[in-house]
């Protein structure tokens, strides 16, 4: 297929980062297919902006190879990967005109005035900003720098855009705005988005694949809604939000249900996908916060709840469209029920009040990666939960 | 609400207020009179009271009867500040790119550069002048003299360059770098129209330092003096108000290379702020608004 020089899909094999003894990207591996809209998510120094430029080619690889299409690119200058970066500041030249700095790369190659001019004008265009051409850049706004940036990087043909947090110096409203443009925009050019964000909400709003990182590794990549209700691990969860983590024991394992007992010494039965976790190790849990109920008196019989896990409601907290209900349960981790708003104010809850969290087995999941490995995990729990354990337990868990 | 904040300041506002009105006149004071005292008439003396009111003076600078070598001085004055202007700013930018970059030993560079600043001017003159006596070298004012002014002037160049450069967003480079620019157009496309203000300014900084320094070019210039020199030879030897109307004189020259180098550094900032570029695209967003 003659298409695989102008592919843009990106292959990342085994790339490592360090800055002296400082490694901020570990043996790293990532498939990007061509054409789609891929987010790199994770917290400040995750190691995302390192992977983009390296990427980009602003800044070389420790140790693997970087591929775009079928070319190992992992020692070509930034201008000739077939890619284009858009800075998180703009980086707009502010002493050429908006048309200048979109046909700077044209200037660089030599072309023409007139081809020069055309293109400029063909690309404001796509981005609805050729009555601004003889603009400078500080006379636009914030939004309207951002649609120049693209322009300007777009210019080059690129079969990859790579985008460092594009939307962070965006308020809020114009932010949502121009994410839906980013995204229409790469629907219908069809080239590949890379696109650096610390915004769990961006990444599931925008990407096709998200891949979340922390400290250099990537923890899970795949399609935002997968990431969404199936969070590999712990990490992951936490970060994504939406869901509660749950410490606990595995006590027997009945096919694709776990029963596990949690750090509070409450029975739970939890759904696992694929891992087969052995008797008497410890597992974390993950529970969709959308799909909990909160109940003052525990149903019984026919209607008993598959899980249950009681509390006093710690803090109430209007969102608009549902209610955040946070419930101060034994499991030592903030738990958070998010109630519709009709559900929630039919009988309001008040802080304070005793309550019970019931969920279904579907509803949650078994987490990847034990936690007793992590000293933190099990100094937390035996910190902020050893008084509600006996001495035994607290054992069994660490 | 001026009023209501004039209301509300303290004592010490005008306490501090009438320190620096002290300030302004203990700066401003003793020049004043130099100037007003230039103005007098032909039997005008070196102190107060003035004597009638006149340009006698002045035309005396002009006619050059009793001011020696005060034309040639000030042509070499001039010429050295416009040297040393140019060279600070080719040098210190070089080396503030240099330092940008980072290179091996760069601390021991910046503080052996910086430190001529703390040297005693005279004894900088005075090493110089030694230096070319031993090596059987003329001393001359645009060799000794001008090297002598570099080491005063560099380093001041230098350390703006560092806050310029150390502005300059380092995306732009990245940016032009990602779209295809050479080393080369990097800088001429990007760095140098960006922080051009700057480099004015460093020029300016060159011009005055070198247009006014004594100490270290006392010694180096040789038989050719500088204008400084020369005043200071006049202040020994011309007992009339021609001294004072050099004084005007000089000020009102350094005002007119300030003022040049300020409406050039606005001038470029004005262009990039409202400019409407026709070489690319007709302005069509003019008929359209």
């Amino acid at each position: 297929m003659n298409s695989t020089n102008r592919s843009g899909a990106v292959h990342v094999q085994g790339v490592s980062k360090r800055y002296g003894n400082v490694t901020a990207i570990h043996e790293l591996d990532l498939k990007i297919e061509d054409g789609s809209y891929c987010c790199l998510l994770g917290p400040s120094g995750c190691g995302k902006t390192s992977l983009l430029r390296m990427i980009a080619g602003h800044e070389t690889p420790t140790t693997g190879l970087i591929s775009i299409g079928s070319v190992d690119v992992t020692q070509l200058a930034p201008s000739l990967r077939g890619t284009a970066m858009m800075f998180q500041s703009y980086a707009l030249f502010p002493h050429l005109s908006v048309a200048d700095n979109v046909a700077f790369a044209l200037k660089m190659r030599g072309q023409g005035e007139v081809e020069r001019r055309d293109r400029a004008r063909e690309l404001l265009t796509k981005v609805a900003l050729e009555a601004y051409a003889d603009r400078f850049p500080s006379q636009l706004s914030g939004g309207q720098q951002q649609r120049v940036a693209l322009a300007r990087a777009l210019i080059t043909n690129p079969k990859v855009v790579l985008l460092d947090e594009p939307l962070s110096a965006l308020d809020e409203h114009l932010r949502i705005r121009m994410r839906a443009e980013l995204r229409q925009m790469q629907r219908e050019l069809g080239i590949t988005f890379i696109h650096v964000t610390h915004s769990q909400l961006e990444a599931i709003a925008l990407a096709d694949k998200v891949v979340v990182m922390t400290q250099g590794r990537i923890e899970q990549a795949a399609s935002a809604r997968e990431i969404f209700a199936s969070p590999r691990n712990a990490h992951v969860a936490r970060f994504i939000g939406g869901q509660n983590v749950i410490a606990g024991e595995v006590q027997a394992v009945h096919g694709s249900e776990v029963l596990l007992r949690s750090a509070g010494g409450e029975q739970l039965h939890i759904a696992s996908a694929a891992s087969q976790p052995d008797i008497g190790s410890a597992a974390q849990a993950a529970v969709r916060r959308d799909r909990i109920s909160v109940e003052r008196v525990l149903p019984s019989g026919r209607h008993a709840p598959d899980n249950t896990l009681s509390g006093n409601v710690d803090a109430i907290e209007y969102q608009g469209s549902f209610v955040k209900v946070t419930v101060n349960v034994k499991s030592g981790e903030e738990f958070v029920a998010q109630l519709s708003d009709e559900q929630f104010f039919a009988t309001p809850l008040r802080v304070g009040e005793r309550v019970h969290v019931c969920w279904r087995v579907e509803d949650s999941l078994l987490l990847e990666g034990a936690p007793a490995m992590g000293a933190a995990v099990a100094s937390s729990i035996s910190t902020t939960a050893a008084p509600l354990l006996r001495p035994g337990r607290v054992a069994a868990l660490t | 609400m001026a009023a209501t904040l004039r209301r509300s300041r303290p004592w010490t506002f005008y306490a501090l207020l009438a320190f620096f009105c002290l300030f302004v006149l203990f700066l401003y004071g003793p020049m004043s009179v130099i100037y007003v005292l230039s103005f007098q008439s032909r039997d005008g003396g070196l102190t107060f009271p003035m004597r009638g009111a006149s340009l006698h003076w002045f035309q005396a600078l002009v006619e050059q009867r009793q001011v020696g070598d005060l034309h040639a001085a000030f042509a070499r004055s001039l010429s050295l500040a416009v040297l040393s202007a140019l060279l600070t700013v080719v040098v210190s930018a070089c080396a503030g790119f240099a330092f940008r970059r980072g290179f091996r030993g760069s601390g021991t560079v910046f503080y052996l550069a910086v430190s001529s600043l703390v040297m005693p001017g005279i004894f900088v003159g005075l090493g110089i002048a030694l230096t070319f006596q031993a090596l059987g070298l003329q001393a001359s004012w645009w060799v000794s003299g001008l090297a002598a002014q570099l080491t005063w002037t560099l380093p001041f160049g230098l350390l703006i360059m560092f806050a310029i450069l150390g502005r300059l967003d380092k995306s732009y480079e990245e940016a032009a770098a990602d779209l295809g620019a050479s080393a080369w157009q990097r800088v001429r496309h990007v760095t140098l129209p960006i922080i051009l203000p700057g480099l004015i300014g460093v020029a300016l900084f060159g011009f005055t330092l070198s247009y006014d320094e004594f100490p270290r070019t006392i010694l180096t210039a040789g038989s050719g003096t500088t204008l400084p020199i020369e005043i200071w030879t006049m202040t020994t030897n011309v007992t009339s108000p021609a001294l004072y109307a050099v004084g005007t004189v000089t000020t009102v020259v350094s005002f007119i290379v300030i003022a040049c180098a300020l409406v050039a550094i606005v001038r470029i900032q004005r262009h990039r702020a409202t400019r409407r570029d026709t070489s690319l695209i007709e302005t069509k967003d003019l008929q359209q608004q």
